[in-house]
């Protein structure tokens, strides 16, 4: 899959978890940049892209990911 | 640019603390509350100073030549036994007065103690309590009523610290530094310099409160001149809450020991007071548990001497006037047992 | 040592004399030196204590990281983590389960008298206990290389400014200040002690004038009026924000006067519409922690649960937090009500959303601030209250007297004690607003000096006139 569509479904994963259909994230999106992306709604979050893309991360994996474009090549790696 | 920052912020603070240090070298010259050396002669002039220290620090001074054994203890009330009129009741006594600015039992608990364990003999005990000095039984640092370090065992920086702290708070430094400068005593100064001279015995530490020269003046005209420091009571006075508790058992248990160990002639006084409220029953019931209960003299509540105004200086101190009938009444019926006197 | 100590002023003016008179390469041995004697002060226990943890936290993080297979590392590490944690229960919680267990014991019908009421509580033994565990699991988790250098990591460990009462210092945040050349900086020292100051004010005005009233009425509850209760439950949360915001300044302060930054742990608490942002706001070195090591790790194992999933890890994570300020079932309690609060929260967050739409935004940020407090007010009774009976009795009698006197709900505190107490609270609420929006400490800069010298002279001189002296301990210190 390509980086752009894995970054679009995340889009709508997002979209649909926050509630808040004007989110637009780009590959250096953070937290910082979304306000209902919090400790609580990450772990939604990730469920959702995991759940969606049929893959599993490890805690220390998330952890690492420093902005939305390392999410979703890490997802793009996981699919293959 | 590291060293030149450096240097100006030492030279900024050195210039911002000048009044400190200025402040501090005038505290040390000076030594207001008479706390950083020894004197010969203590005066309540003009700062009041801690009555309870100064008091004790006569006792240290001259008990070798004097050989003190008789003593009053109790808060400022104990104003109205001048030893020269307990004295007479006493045999072959030498008398000091040891109280304290609001003085607590614990405060009394620790000097008893101190008393006992300087190998002093106990012969008389005038003792003073009331509502207020029996609930208090935790110390107390504040420079007013901080305990002599001979008394409480504190190391002396530790004292030390209570007073420097004291001398700069603007409550205290501000009436004082105005005092030094002008020498005129203004309202707002009250509690901390003196008004008025009161003649303070250096051997006996008794005083003459002021008020009583300018009672000696105006007569009756005094309580109408300072009718409005004396309250009007309620109609139906409580009686006070009861403090007794099982602190208070204790200190009071382990000052009655010490007054059988000596043998000693010891009185208890609960004061006369102006709101006419009595000390609590099972207060009272206490103290006639813990001590001989003839030796007990309950003066709280209503009666002829609280009824009398002229009996006071103002709702908290009574004249030596009403001290002496209430001696004349303790030792003149001590022959003739009675039991406390419940005047209620 | 406590912070408000002449002691304590003494051996900090000492230290920054030396600091920046001492050569360079000398000064990270003066800070350790102060170090030990502010631990060593009032127990040399506590020293020993705190250097040894410091050992094996250090000797613990290089082993993990020596350790070439992963199942390794995670035994290593789980060993180290576990001897962590037997150190604080073994020092914080003996009593408490041998309490416990005790009373299991007897209730299935056998004798046990429990002996060991208390251990000796060490100072600071929560903080740097998780100061180390943050450290361990950085290390674990690959995030921070184990700190080979002993004196940095001792100095790391028990800088005196944090050492007592925290901020708890992540190694990412702290490790490199210590590893860095401290220039003498004006600004920063400056800020520092204009910060110091502030911390005094908090403690010494607010904090001691409050606990001074408040301290006897949540001690015997029973000899209050249930009006008294209400208003003491309603002030104390303001009490202990001062007492511990107070101490933070002051430990924030001191550490920038030294040219280290500590991490905040407070920001603006009491503007928080729920209690989820409360704790993005109250001590916040903490909650982070717990959010870091336990909420986050916790959630994402069970994330299938989904709601259920989450709620769980809320409802351990602060349990936990509770449990960390003391061994009682009250300090449960206190955590598992913030959990709940919590959980509740995120469950009505879209229906909360809504009402937001259709209410004036205005009113429903006042309501929501104000049910925060109260919220968070009614939990600290666990907190503050020993025992459970007593809490039981306030929350009965807490609408015992609406039509109570002025006379009553002031505790005895003169009239003038009272102004001076409202005056200073509005005025550090009214600071921390205009913190945030405005850099007013950088216009202040701008003010000729006399106008900037008699502002320190009016703080000094209000800090002395009003504030409250009596030696009472910062509240975290029992922590």
């Amino acid at each position: 899959m390509e980086l752009d569509q894995i970054l679009e479904e995340v889009n709508n994963i997002f979209r649909k978890v926050l509630n808040n259909s004007t989110i637009n994230l780009t590959e250096i999106s953070t937290a910082e940049d979304v306000d209902e992306w919090d400790s609580l709604n990450n772990i939604r979050l990730i469920t959702e892209v995991e759940q969606y893309f049929n893959v599993k991360f490890k805690l220390r994996e998330i952890m690492k990911l420093k902005n939305v474009g390392e999410l979703c090549t890490s997802v793009q790696t996981k699919i293959a | 640019m590291n060293k030149k920052n450096l240097s100006i912020f030492t030279r900024k603070i050195f210039i911002f603390l000048i009044p400190v240090f200025l402040l501090v070298a005038w505290y040390l010259n000076s030594d207001p509350f008479k706390v950083l050396h020894t004197y010969k002669c203590y005066e309540n002039k003009p700062i009041e100073l801690n009555q309870g220290y100064i008091s004790w620090q006569s006792f240290l001074s001259n008990r070798d030549s004097l050989k003190y054994d008789s003593f009053i203890l109790g808060n400022s009330c104990t104003m109205a036994y001048p030893t020269i009129i307990w004295k007479p009741f006493l045999v072959n006594g030498i008398p000091i007065r040891l109280n304290a600015n609001n003085e607590s039992l614990y405060g009394i608990y620790k000097k008893i103690k101190r008393l006992d364990q300087s190998g002093v003999s106990l012969k008389n005990v005038l003792l003073l309590l009331d509502h207020s000095t029996l609930r208090k039984v935790v110390k107390n640092k504040s420079h007013t009523r901080i305990l002599h370090p001979d008394i409480s065992g504190m190391e002396n920086t530790e004292f030390q610290k209570e007073f420097i702290t004291a001398f700069f708070n603007p409550n205290f430094l501000i009436p004082y530094i105005d005092f030094r400068i002008f020498n005129t005593y203004r309202k707002y100064m009250r509690g901390v310099v003196m008004e008025k001279d009161d003649h303070r015995n250096q051997l006996t530490n008794d005083i003459i409160n002021p008020r009583e020269f300018e009672i000696k003046k105006l007569e009756e005209g005094y309580w109408v001149k300072r009718k409005k420091e004396f309250p009007i009571r309620e109609v139906d006075i409580d009686d006070y809450s009861q403090v007794i508790f099982n602190k208070q058992k204790k200190m009071l248990g382990e000052i009655c020991e010490i007054l059988k160990k000596h043998n000693t002639d010891y009185q208890i006084i609960i004061n006369p007071e102006w709101s006419q409220k009595r000390l609590n029953r099972k207060d009272l019931s206490e103290l006639q548990n813990i001590f001989e209960a003839d030796r007990i003299h309950n003066f709280s509540g209503k009666n002829i001497y609280t009824d009398n105004k002229e009996f006071f200086y103002e709702k908290s101190h009574y004249r030596p006037l009403l001290g002496k009938i209430i001696l004349q009444k303790i030792y003149n019926n001590k022959c003739s047992f009675t039991g406390s006197h419940n005047l209620n | 040592m406590i912070f408000n100590s002449w002691e304590f002023a003494s051996l900090f003016v000492l230290v920054f004399g030396i600091f920046y008179a001492i050569a360079p390469q000398l000064r990270k041995w003066v800070l350790l030196a102060a170090s030990f004697v502010f631990i060593g002060f009032n127990h040399w226990g506590y020293l020993i204590l705190a250097i040894s943890t410091a050992f094996l936290t250090y000797g613990s993080g290089i082993l993990v990281d020596k350790q070439k297979e992963d199942k390794q590392r995670q035994r290593v590490f789980t060993l180290s983590l576990v001897a962590h944690l037997l150190i604080l229960i073994f020092f914080k919680y003996f009593g408490f389960l041998e309490a416990n267990l005790g009373t299991l014991i007897n209730v299935l019908g056998f004798k046990w008298n429990p002996t060991i009421t208390k251990v000796f509580l060490p100072l600071g033994i929560s903080f740097y206990i998780f100061q180390s565990i943050s450290y361990l699991i950085e290390v674990y988790w690959e995030e921070q290389e184990a700190e080979t250098n002993l004196q940095d990591f001792m100095l790391y460990m028990l800088f005196f400014m944090k050492f007592l009462s925290g901020p708890i210092e992540r190694p990412g945040d702290f490790l490199p200040q210590i590893k860095e050349k401290k220039k003498f900086d004006y600004d920063k020292v400056n800020y520092g002690l204009k910060l110091i100051a502030i911390g005094l004010f908090k403690k010494l005005i607010i904090a001691n004038h409050l606990a001074g009233a408040l301290n006897d009425v949540f001690a015997s509850v029973q000899d209050f009026s249930g009006a008294q209760l209400l208003v003491a439950t309603l002030i104390y949360p303001i009490q202990l924000y001062a007492d511990f915001s107070g101490y933070t300044d002051i430990a924030i302060g001191g550490a920038a006067v030294l040219g280290y930054k500590l991490s905040p742990n407070f920001n603006r608490p009491f503007i928080a519409q729920t209690i989820t942002d409360f704790w993005r706001r109250w001590h916040m070195s903490l909650s982070f922690w717990v959010k870091d090591y336990i909420y986050e790790p916790l959630a994402f194992k069970k994330r299938n649960w989904g709601i259920w999933g989450i709620s769980y890890a809320l409802i351990i994570t602060f349990i936990l937090l509770g449990l960390w300020h003391g061994d009682s079932w009250n300090f449960i309690i206190y955590g598992a009500i913030q959990g709940s609060v919590i959980i509740y929260e995120i469950s009505r967050s879209s229906w909360c959303a809504k009402w937001n739409k259709y209410l004036s935004g205005k009113w429903f940020k006042t309501y929501s601030i104000i049910r925060t407090y109260v919220i968070f007010a009614v939990s600290l009774l666990f907190f503050k209250v020993e025992k459970l009976t007593d809490v039981l009795y306030v929350f009965r009698h807490l609408f015992d007297g609406i039509r109570a006197t002025y006379k009553e709900i002031n505790f005895g505190m003169t009239d003038h004690n009272v102004i001076v107490l409202t005056c200073a609270i509005v005025l550090v609420f009214i600071y921390e607003y205009a913190d945030s929006k405005w850099d007013i400490w950088g216009k202040f800069e701008q003010k000729p000096i006399a106008v900037r010298w008699s502002v320190y002279y009016l703080l000094i001189f209000i800090i002395f006139s009003c504030g409250d002296f009596g030696a009472t301990d910062f509240i975290y210190l029992q922590f």
